[in-house]
């Protein structure tokens, strides 16, 4: 159990802290040799949990990190930097934890070296009733099997389906009386938060999603434009439909369709180049390529897309997999709305760099800007941004994970959310998971109320189902739905234009 | 000669023993934890920098 002066920990290191060390039983054996089995169980705990060894392991692990990035010089240098005061405050906490119990064992030399002199003066213990019977002696420890040793629930205390009980378990296992942790007050936040929103009951459902979205993600992925351009010929040639090809680009360079998955990293960016290239081969049913900032609605956007006979025939070619029954993985629709107030375009608009969509039709090309927000949106969010800087939560989760004011202000901007899709993309992103471990944002996220505004207006989105139609309708309508919708776009803020193409002889 | 310590004191002596190996063993696998998370941040900050010469390269701005 903690004692109660440990300090506030994170769950992970609660979690470490009160997992079950390997209990000892103690068998008959005289007080001599209890005294040094205790020591050379000691001594063997101090070589398992080695700094050094900490040290030597965490080095490796680096090296090998950076080498598969490629990375090296300067920029594993900066990273150094920003971890070394607290790396260090690390090795001295290791090295401290040693000397205390090297000084412990030491008070104790004597007495053992003693004892080691004058051989056993005493006689064992008798062994309690219910245990083993000994074997050969005295000398043996026995430990009791790990699934004997009754385990501590792991506090769940940041899932979101949190059961006011998991708020019990969290404090139990603290054992720290009435001294809250700072993650025992988020348990309770959480509680409190979770009694009155059945949107959190909806966790597994987003689990489920996520997870099939991610296993989507990494099937549909192109190595490079050479097999993509094939799947589009097959599809232009075998398949029963006209229909979306999601497509674009990661951080690596890799393209990549269907690229589902909240948080995948992946920043969709069109290359016209290739959709002209499928023109010139010959892919003339190539009805829709949509490119779209957000990975993840980049794959809604395939199901909206998609009747179930098309899904059907992805499906059964491996190449959706998402059942075909695909209402079942959507979530609620709210995704729709991220298709243009989406954020993680704006990380690289914030670099000056001008993002656009490009969806291409059997007709003509669709271009709009995605490198922008909402006015609505933009003013809500930056009231919620300033709410959530002011909290004092923030202010330590902030400090707690070393972030500067400007990192910790772009992370805000992605939970501008609703709240299940950001947990879904905070905890499925490496680099946002360990971030936001610790905080509470999800009370931030509810209190405000983000996007309530905006989804109880989901008319204005209607335009991916117009999008549908305009590649069923005949010319006049295609036309009218053309002007409908770029209109629409303009009175909401939008830049879009639509590029016909020019008829092929 | 230093008197040998009774049974009880022994004992006690090897309570107290495991006592404080089993306090490092919990302090350690604390410390182990913030190690694991400071490998973390350090992960991302070398993520994003492999992200910003990706782009570098693709748009030719970081």
């Amino acid at each position: 159990m903690a004692s109660p002066e440990t300090p506030s920990l994170n769950t992970e290191e609660a979690v470490e802290r009160e997992a079950p060390i390997l209990e000892r039983v103690e068998h008959p054996r005289t007080p001599e040799r209890q005294v040094e089995r205790a020591l050379a169980d000691a001594e063997s705990l101090k070589a398992e949990y080695d700094p050094g060894a900490a040290d030597a392991e965490m080095s490796r692990d680096q090296s090998g990190y950076a080498a598969r990035l490629g990375m090296s010089g300067e920029a594993i240098a900066e990273a150094d930097a920003a971890i070394a005061d607290e790396l260090s405050t690390v090795r001295q906490e290791e090295t401290g934890a040693l000397a205390k119990l090297n000084a412990k064992l030491r008070k104790y030399a004597g007495a053992v070296a003693l004892v080691a002199a004058t051989g056993s003066a005493y006689a064992a213990e008798e062994a309690p009733a219910e245990s083993a019977p000994m074997v050969d002696g005295s000398d043996i420890v026995e430990t009791i099997s790990e699934d004997a040793i009754p385990k501590p629930e792991i506090p769940k205390v940041f899932q979101m389906n949190t059961s006011p009980s998991s708020l019990d378990v969290a404090e139990a296992s603290s054992g720290k009386g009435n001294q809250e942790s700072f993650f025992q007050e988020v348990a309770k936040d959480h509680a409190q938060e979770q009694s009155g929103n059945e949107r959190f009951l909806e966790q597994q459902k987003a689990d489920e999603y996520v997870e099939r979205m991610q296993k989507d993600f990494e099937q549909m992925e192109f190595s490079n434009e050479e097999e993509m351009l094939d799947f589009l010929r097959e599809i232009a040639e075998n398949g029963p439909f006209e229909f979306f090809v999601v497509y674009g680009m990661d951080d690596f360079g890799h393209l990549k369709k269907f690229s589902g998955g909240f948080g995948s990293g992946t920043r969709v960016e069109t290359d016209p180049k290739i959709l002209q290239d499928a023109k010139t081969q010959g892919i003339t049913k190539l009805t829709l390529a949509h490119t779209h900032p957000n990975a993840t609605v980049g794959s809604q956007e395939v199901q909206n897309a998609f009747s179930t006979e098309e899904r059907q025939w992805l499906y059964d070619r491996g190449r959706m997999d998402m059942p075909p029954s695909g209402a079942d993985v959507r979530m609620t629709g709210e995704l729709d709305w991220m298709d243009y107030y989406d954020d993680p375009m704006k990380f690289e608009g914030r670099d000056g760099v001008e993002t656009r969509g490009v969806v291409v039709t059997s007709d003509g090309v669709w271009r709009y800007r995605t490198d922008f927000f909402h006015p609505a949106m933009e003013r809500q969010r930056a009231e919620v941004i300033r709410f959530i800087e002011e909290d004092s939560d923030f202010q330590e989760w902030k400090s707690k994970n070393g972030l500067s004011d400007d990192e910790a202000h772009d992370i805000l901007r992605i939970v501008q959310v609703p709240d299940n899709l950001v947990r879904a993309r905070v905890l499925t992103n490496p680099k946002y998971r360990e971030a936001f471990r610790g905080f509470n944002f999800y009370n931030f996220i509810t209190n405000a109320r983000i996007g309530t505004e905006l989804n109880e207006d989901r008319s204005q989105f209607a335009w991916i189902e117009e999008q549908k139609k305009v590649a069923l309708a005949s010319p006049e309508e295609k036309t009218a739905a053309v002007e409908k919708f770029t209109d629409f776009c303009k009175k909401n803020g939008v830049e879009m234009w639509y590029i016909p193409f020019e008829k092929q002889n | 000669m230093e008197p040998k310590p009774t049974k009880e004191e022994l004992e006690a002596m090897a309570r107290e023993i495991r006592v404080a190996a089993d306090e490092y063993v919990r302090e350690m696998r604390v410390l182990r934890a913030k190690r694991r998370r400071l490998f973390e941040t350090w992960a991302n900050i070398l993520d994003g920098k492999k992200a910003e010469q990706v782009r570098k390269q693709i748009y030719g701005v970081s």
